[in-house]
Parts: C-alpha cells; sequence; structure tokens
C-alpha cells in the first residue's frame, strides 16, 4: 500500500510538473537553437537537462533518496573528463544529474533516442548514440566534446543492464577515446537502485540509492597501459566497489 | 616458417593475450570465454585477429570460424587448423 501510494505521488508530481515545464523547456530550447551557435545552444541545453534532472531525483526523495559517497566527490574537475559507471536500472540517467557539473554529454545506445520527448531532447542536447556511428566518427565526435567544447562525458560500457547485479564485461570504445585524449576517468558506481524501478516495470520500490564516485584515473597512471588495461582496470574498481556496497547497509 | 607444435601455438597464443592485453597467465586457461571471463569485446577481437595474423602468417579476416571462437582452446584449435591447412596447400602445390 505504501509502494502505491508513493508511486501515485511520484508519477502524479512528475506528470504534472512535466507538463508545466515542458512548454517552457522547448520554448527556450528553440529560441536558443534559433540565435545561438549549435555548440552553445547544445550546452545551455544539456544544463538544463542537469537541472531537470536534480528536480526529478528531488521528486524521488520519499521512495529512493540518494546517498553520495566516496572520495571523487572532493576532486575539484574543472577540465573535461569521463564518468564511467555501471549500469543499474532506468534512473541511472536520471541520476547523472547528481553529479557536479552540469554540462554532460551521456552516451547512449540507440534505444533512449527512440524515447518520446525524451529522445528529441537527448538528440538536440549532441548526446551519443555509438550505436549509430563508426569508432571513427564515434572517436572524432567524443575528441572535439572532451578537447574542444570541454564537456563531460558519461558511459555505460556494459551496454545494458546487468541481471545479475555484477557488472558485466565492458565495450571498448570510451576507452580508447580516453586514451586518445587523456582525460580523467571518474569510476560511478550505483547500488540500490535495481528495483526503483526494476527493468520491465515502472513501480519504483522504496530503498536508498547510493552513487560512489572513485579517486579519479589521470593520465599519469595509465600512460601506459594499453586501452584493455584502462577498461579493465575500471571495471574491477567498479565491480569491488558494488560488491562492497551491496554487502554493507548505508549508515 | 616451421610448423609449430600444439603446444607451441598456446605459449604463442598466451604470449599475444600477455602483450596485447596485459592479462595475468594466471587467467589464460584453455577453457577461460574471450568475452565474458578474459573481457574482451568486438574491437579486442579485431586486435587480436589482427596480432594472430601477423604472428602465424596466416589470413584470418574474412575466416567465418573466427566468428564460432567463444575459448581460448577454440584459438588454439583455429591456428592448429589453418596451419594444418596452410602445410597442406604447400604440400600439394610443391613440384
Amino acid at each position: 500500500m505504501k509502494t502505491f501510494l508513493l508511486n501515485l505521488w511520484f508519477f502524479t508530481a512528475f506528470t504534472v510538473c512535466g507538463l508545466c515545464i515542458l512548454p517552457v523547456f522547448l520554448g527556450i530550447t528553440l529560441i536558443d537553437w534559433l540565435v545561438l551557435p549549435r555548440c552553445a545552444a547544445e550546452r545551455r541545453l544539456r544544463l538544463r537537462i542537469h537541472r531537470f534532472g536534480r528536480f526529478v531525483i528531488w521528486l524521488l526523495r520519499p521512495i529512493a533518496p540518494v546517498v553520495r559517497e566516496g572520495p571523487g566527490w572532493a576532486v575539484s574537475q574543472t577540465s573535461s573528463c569521463v564518468y564511467v559507471s555501471n549500469h543499474r536500472s532506468f534512473s541511472d540517467p536520471w541520476l547523472i544529474s547528481q553529479l557536479p557539473r552540469g554540462a554532460i554529454v551521456q552516451i547512449v545506445n540507440q534505444w533512449p533516442f527512440r524515447i518520446p520527448v525524451l529522445g528529441i531532447v537527448a538528440r538536440l542536447a549532441g548526446y551519443i548514440d555509438i550505436k549509430g556511428m563508426t569508432l571513427e566518427s564515434f572517436l572524432e565526435t567524443g575528441t572535439r566534446l572532451l578537447l574542444e567544447d570541454r564537456a563531460m562525458l558519461v558511459s555505460f560500457p556494459e551496454g545494458s543492464r546487468s541481471p545479475t547485479g555484477k557488472p558485466k564485461a565492458f565495450h571498448g570504445e570510451i576507452f580508447r577515446l580516453i586514451k586518445q585524449t587523456g582525460v580523467p576517468v571518474f569510476p560511478l558506481v550505483f547500488a540500490g537502485n535495481s528495483r526503483t524501478p526494476m527493468k520491465g516495470s515502472l513501480v519504483l520500490h522504496p530503498s536508498v540509492i547510493r552513487m560512489r564516485l572513485l579517486t579519479p584515473i589521470t593520465e599519469a597512471e595509465y600512460r601506459g597501459w594499453t586501452a584493455f588495461k584502462l577498461k579493465e582496470t575500471v571495471r574491477d574498481r567498479i565491480r569491488l566497489a558494488s560488491d562492497d556496497m551491496e554487502g554493507t547497509v548505508c549508515a | 616458417m616451421k610448423k609449430l607444435t600444439e603446444q607451441e601455438i598456446v605459449e604463442t597464443v598466451n604470449e599475444i593475450f600477455g602483450e596485447v592485453f596485459e592479462l595475468n597467465a594466471a587467467r589464460l586457461t584453455p577453457d577461460a570465454k574471450l568475452f565474458d571471463d578474459l573481457g574482451l569485446d568486438s574491437l579486442d577481437a579485431v586486435d587480436l585477429v589482427a596480432n594472430l595474423q601477423d604472428r602465424f602468417n596466416v589470413m584470418l579476416r574474412n575466416d567465418e570460424r573466427v566468428r564460432a571462437v567463444r575459448t581460448l582452446a577454440d584459438v588454439y584449435a583455429l591456428v592448429n587448423n589453418l596451419q594444418n591447412e596452410l602445410e597442406n596447400e604447400q604440400a600439394t602445390t610443391a613440384p
């Protein structure tokens, strides 16, 4: 009963607020696209998505408060970087809004682009459809975003949710991009949200969502490594943190 | 090129995995799955094929059998088969 009422509250609030915010959101986006250069319009849209994501996570608090932990939050990152995360739930892309800086580009599969409204917004914000491009064009686009636009990238290299909770094998494209650009990589670990919501369902089960941001791996550390070793190192650190988080109760 | 024994093939393939992917020798067991256990992805598979071609002087890029490779033992067997085919081919074309 409690879960039902909490879900009723969240989806009602989300729908009402979404319908109120959406026209303003789309109106500003349209004006930006008419008067600003493309990269500036994209950047401003990413910042708006970030703020909207924070609002959605704030709405979610009665069901699933978010706890931030780990040494990565204390690192003041002023230049571009890449966040590499495990993938536990549909809520992961929304939780990205908890990261400190806003102009974030998410690297996603094709399916998010097919979600009504959100898909169009993601495309306008310059989100990267990793399945829809060659490795060469991904590296070219990623390099431009990181080195020229000074954007932050977020990648879920498992590609899809792990059915067991253990991180699956990682796809390697993002690690080749990191090696090519020399930017720091932050391993980001989600726990507690695998039922918020579960795969194939929209029901949000009450839980505490934990986001652990690990110490970044900088170019000084990974310079002599292959992209494969970087990938495996990040995956190992995420796996260890995930095991630790799933095995412990949040204070 | 001198024909390698099965043991030499195993050692050379493992050497490639050590050099290209920096994998610890302890993980290189014959039943290790390339994608699930060793963490390779499709891009790594391309690197692997290129290195196998260079090291064993065989042509793998358009070989359909590469798609069926799942474990390290499959890699050893594939290289061994290719080497045997090459040897037979050379024997039949020799004057």
